[in-house]
């Protein structure tokens, strides 16, 4: 048996005797071949012993088990670790921030509670997930719409405490922003619910977010102070239609008018569906299109085309540009979608063209136009997410192919919040292929665009692989931890990151003599003084192990 | 949902590197005896999964739709979200069911992902690389008694055609120790992998 670092095998084996009956011993694991399928399946420490791993694991079907299991841990001051289903893959999976933690396997909590369709909300425990959600309310023939990441198979509480991101609309995509109301065993094993919910018998949890007084949802995302055992979630009315169009431009120039229009057409929410931005002539494609182009390799792409490609700095040469007006390949291409009754959105249409009109040369071109619902079967055919509709393809895109000849075994996400501009494009491109090529790291062909989760920002997304080479995963890991130091340079910082990247993120979240970090750690002893609650998640340590981590 | 039915942890041995041994094929010509299987009965198949975007995989699924087995048969490619909404999510939120196939090894990572959300786990993998000149390396990984079994399989020419008769073997939990085996064979044209590596496997 594995033990905890700092707990004797007498406590350890008192405290998953309690764990047992507490929640049943058929779900407390603590054979080696049971806890090791918590490892992450992407750790970049494959194969060393360095990797992240658990104890044991103990896997509850209630709140009330989840209350017994934090007290146990409290009097025997064993480590936990709360997953929700455990699929954050490529930021951490399902092992623990500190090696020797207990599992906290949530996925049996797995009831959707209500969905109310008047009002548009559901709330949901934390083994939910996407595809539950979506099944839920497809069975029950309800007019409302989920917002998935893709792939669709994670935790919906999970994803929206990761702060991931979704395909719709703007107000749906920002998945913490889109919740209302939590309830959360404290480290100490009381439990609380935030907003409306803290009214007994409360009427209105899912349908207004703060409550009265300090609104302190936040610090249970990205964090270790409680265990969320429930979540409301605001969900999209089923539209009537969506629409799909993209845009076309052929000067490089025309980037950062591309953005400015984007943003101003967004921020008004006379396009609110997730905006995709591609760059043909670089090759690069946009999201929705991933697939079909690792099937068949990006179009058009002669050898004239390819040694352009090769010669072009920042995705540009006066030559590159005259070769993709010549053969009509455009420089930018933004992929725009519209969810609405068909005559609003094809005014919304109208007036984005409008818009992008005054791009000289700016090119229009509907893609779909469908009456919805559709039939799920046929989802396929259109970006699933984009429809509300959970998918799985996503594993098919990173498969070997002709376009991805050399397919990692896994990969390290790197995802720095960048301006929503066409300059800080370009600058993050100067900047990480600059790095890129100085720490000799695969993380770019010729030029990579950004994508457009939500409003305001960009991610500038790109995936450090893992290998089967302990000496390559090592230095893909110290270049990874410089990629974050020059991020934080040039004032851009992760969003998300796995735990072995958690510390150097938040280093880069330094104002003021970091500031920030006193205080997450001032909460962290307030709240949980034994430090049991998910140690080093997010580079906050209790006291007994911050000085040997710090 | 019975969360002690599995065999041992695949991913223990796949992620851990268990100490892989060569064992040599039996001879051209000649077929190894299938070892007795034990007293444990064989995992109730619900379906095999087969790719049929390779030959090998289009033989394994030939295969077993002509198998005397109460399985069904599905077809993937790289995708897996219509296998895994309307059937395997239903039928393994309702209790479970053992599935075989042979597809790429990106589509049983995305298959044991998911089993793992319902309490099920690989318990055979055999993953089939060409190797250097005109050999397959077969890794496998397993109990001893169902390597033996599958060492024998593989050594027939056809053996992508005999896979799903082989994995229908396979025994609920015995308490048998898995471990991991590479075992040669000759490459037939037939099945030339050019494209993905393939990986039969059976998860409980």
């Amino acid at each position: 048996m594995r033990l905890p670092v700092g707990v004797s095998s007498t406590d350890f084996a008192s405290a998953v005797a309690e764990f047992g009956q507490a929640v049943g011993k058929h779900w407390v694991f603590t054979r080696d071949e049971d806890v090791d399928l918590y490892r992450d399946a992407f750790s970049p420490f494959l194969h060393e012993a360095e990797e992240l791993v658990a104890s044991a694991a103990v896997a509850p079907a209630s709140t009330e088990e989840v209350q017994q299991i934090v007290r146990i841990a409290n009097r025997y001051k064993v480590p936990l670790y709360p997953i929700s289903t455990g699929k954050n893959l490529g930021y951490g999976g399902s092992a623990p921030a500190y090696s020797g933690s207990v599992v906290v396997d949530l996925k049996r909590m797995n009831r959707v509670i209500e969905v109310d369709e008047p009002n548009a909300f559901a709330l949901v425990e934390p083994g939910v997930s996407y595809f539950d959600l979506y099944h839920h309310i497809q069975e029950r023939k309800l007019k409302v719409w989920i917002d998935c990441p893709d792939p669709g198979w994670g935790s919906v509480i999970g994803n929206a405490l990761d702060r991931g991101g979704g395909y719709t609309t703007a107000n749906y995509r920002n998945h913490f922003d889109s919740h209302c109301g939590m309830e959360v065993v404290l480290p100490n094993g009381e439990l609380l619910r935030t907003g409306m919910g803290a009214i007994p018998n409360a009427k209105t949890w899912q349908q207004y977010k703060s409550g009265c007084g300090p609104w302190i949802d936040g610090i249970f995302s990205q964090s270790n102070f409680g265990i969320v055992t429930k979540m409301g979630f605001w969900l999209m009315p089923e539209p009537e239609a969506y629409l799909r169009g993209t845009v076309s431009l052929s000067r490089y120039s025309d980037l950062a008018p591309m953005v400015e229009t984007l943003n101003y057409l967004e921020n008004a929410r006379i396009t609110s569906g997730f905006p995709d931005i591609a760059s043909p002539l670089n090759g690069y494609p946009a999201i929705g299109q991933l697939q079909l182009w690792n099937e068949t390799g990006p179009p058009n792409q002669t050898q004239e085309h390819l040694k352009l490609l090769s010669t072009a700095k920042l995705g540009y040469s006066p030559e590159l540009e005259a070769y993709g007006m010549k053969s009509g390949i455009p420089y930018w291409q933004l992929w725009l979608s519209f969810h609405g009754p068909a005559e609003v959105i094809e005014a919304q249409w109208q007036a984005a063209q409008r818009h992008f009109a005054k791009l000289e040369g700016a090119k229009f071109h509907v893609i779909d136009r469908v009456k919805l619902p559709i039939d799920p079967a046929k989802a396929d055919a259109y970006h699933e997410p984009e429809l509300g509709v959970p998918s799985l393809r996503a594993f098919s895109i990173g498969a070997r192919s002709p376009w991805n000849p050399t397919p990692s075994k896994g990969h390290m996400w790197f995802s720095p919040i960048v301006p929503r501009t066409g300059e800080a494009i370009i600058e993050a491109n100067r900047v990480f292929s600059e790095a890129a090529r100085e720490l000799d790291m695969p993380l770019f062909r010729s030029f990579s665009m950004p994508a457009c989760f939500w409003e305001r920002c960009f991610i500038f997304i790109l995936a450090t692989p893992v290998t089967e080479d302990p000496a390559t995963n090592k230095r893909y890991r110290e270049g990874f931890k410089k990629l974050i130091a020059i991020g934080g340079q040039h004032g851009w910082g992760e969003y998300r990151t796995a735990p072995v990247f958690q510390k150097s993120v938040m280093e880069v979240y330094s104002f003021n003599d970091r500031v920030l970090q006193r205080f997450h750690e001032t909460l962290k002893d307030a709240i949980d003084p034994n430090g049991i609650m998910s140690p080093g998640r997010y580079a906050i340590w209790p006291k007994h192990l911050r000085e040997k981590h710090s | 949902m019975n969360r002690r039915k599995f065999c041992l942890s695949s991913v223990a041995a796949a992620i851990s590197g268990a100490a892989a041994g060569l064992v040599c094929p039996p001879a051209a010509g000649q077929t190894a005896a299938l070892p007795p299987a034990g007293s444990t009965p064989n995992v109730r198949l619900y379906k095999f999964v087969y790719d049929p975007r390779h030959s090998a995989g289009r033989a394994f699924g030939i295969a077993a739709e002509h198998a005397r087995s109460t399985a069904g048969i599905v077809a993937v490619g790289g995708d897996i979200t219509a296998l895994w909404s309307r059937d395997l999510r239903p039928q393994w939120t309702a209790g479970g069911g053992a599935i075989a196939g042979m597809t790429t090894a990106r589509t049983l990572f995305c298959l044991e992902q998911l089993a793992k959300d319902h309490w099920m786990r690989v318990v055979i993998r055999a993953e089939h690389a060409i190797s250097e000149g005109h050999e397959i390396a077969h890794r496998l990984t397993a109990s001893e008694p169902m390597i033996a079994r599958l060492r024998s399989t593989l050594a027939a020419e056809d053996w992508p055609s005999k896979m799903p008769a082989a994995l229908a073997t396979c025994q609920g939990a015995d308490g048998t120790p898995r471990v991991t085996r590479v075992v040669g064979s000759t490459c037939d044209h037939r099945w030339a992998m050019t494209h993905e590596e393939l990986v039969s496997f059976v998860i409980t």
